[in-house]
């Protein structure tokens, strides 16, 4: 036996001793490893379990928040158009012209409802003769105007007023500037005006 | 899809659901600020005006300190001779009592109010008189606190 021959067995067997040294240490470390590697899995199925809750959670909320906003600005423009109506309304009902006394009456069942139209046509007659006897045309702004409050889905408006004519509107005619608490209901996505009551 | 998949796709859906929440606050925030101070002006607007325009002889130093606490420039310098001074002579007490507050324009620091009164006078001898008067008052919000800031008389 050559020595060249005996330094390749020892190698041989140095190789052998580390194959069996190695499959030994993963033997050894195999429950270590396995334990780790649930570790890991757990810890990312409680992650998924915690996005998912993040998730439902922004979710309901953006839910939440997107339903109250849409509130708060339906209300916001439930009350603009409301206030901008009565004030047109008003100053429209302020507003007469003898010479054309049916049409101001027309106008006036046009812009309300309720008690206010049925009074109003109960009465159209004798508002039309009023208005044609006038001595010249009425007219009337409104100065000012402001949402109260709510009373059912109807919107409730304060506002002042000055006019040629305030008997036009049932106040004292002694008194050009008038203050005005008016109903408005929404009919057909239109507000019309249906209680007038003077603030005196 | 592999299982390993599963935690970066949830990371990345909470991601962006936390993104799609914030974007509601953002969208929301402006009609709720304007709502909160409609609400806030409805309720203290008029009082507010009230308690600057009320004074009784036996308090009234303390009814004007009151008065001035309670107003923002320029409507605290313009009246602040007027809230300073004594009684009038003969006059015992002067009460406003609102009896509708109407919100004209209702910004987040800022609002226009329509204010109803009915303002009585009670003299030292004799009796009280009533006026109804319409008030246009503006207030800002200063510190959390609503101040008048302006007034005009409209009837």
């Amino acid at each position: 036996m050559t020595s060249g021959d005996a330094r390749l067995r020892a190698a041989r067997t140095r190789y052998d001793d580390a194959v069996h040294a190695e499959r030994r240490a993963r033997v050894a470390a195999a429950p270590e490893i396995r334990a780790r590697r649930e570790r890991l899995r757990r810890a990312a199925r409680w992650g998924v379990v915690a996005c998912v809750l993040v998730i439902v959670g922004c979710l309901v909320a953006a839910a939440l928040f997107v339903w109250s906003g849409a509130r708060d600005q339906r209300r916001l423009d439930d009350d603009e158009q409301a206030r901008d109506t009565a004030s047109t309304t008003v100053a429209a009902l302020l507003t007469a012209d003898p010479a054309h006394a049916d049409a101001y009456v027309d106008r006036v069942l046009s812009l309300t409802a309720g008690a206010q139209h049925e009074r109003v046509a109960k009465a159209r007659d004798q508002l039309r003769d009023a208005v044609a006897a006038e001595p010249e045309p009425n007219t009337g702004q409104v100065l000012s105007a402001g949402v109260t409050g709510r009373s059912g889905d109807d919107v409730v408006v304060v506002l002042v007023a000055q006019a040629s004519d305030p008997s036009l509107i049932g106040a004292s005619a002694a008194d050009r500037r008038i203050t005005l608490r008016v109903t408005m209901t929404e009919r057909d996505d239109r507000w019309l005006l249906s209680r007038s009551e003077v603030v005196e | 899809m592999s299982r390993r998949w599963t935690l970066p796709i949830a990371v990345c859906s909470a991601v962006l659901a936390v993104v799609l929440c914030v974007a509601a606050v953002m969208w929301r925030t402006p009609a709720a600020a304007q709502t909160r101070s409609a609400d806030e002006l409805s309720a203290q607007a008029g009082g507010i005006v009230a308690t600057v325009f009320s004074a009784s002889r036996p308090t009234w130093k303390a009814d004007r300190a009151r008065a001035r606490s309670l107003t923002a420039d320029p409507f605290a310098t313009s009246s602040s001779k007027a809230l300073s001074d004594g009684p009038p002579d003969g006059v015992q007490e002067v009460r406003w009592t609102p009896t509708d507050v109407g919100v004209v324009d209702a910004q987040p620091e800022s609002g226009e109010v329509l204010v109803v009164v009915r303002a009585t006078v009670t003299p030292m001898s004799g009796a009280a008189s009533s006026q109804v008067k319409s008030v246009q008052a503006r207030f800002v919000r200063d510190d959390g606190r609503w101040l008048l800031s302006g007034l005009d008389e409209l009837r």
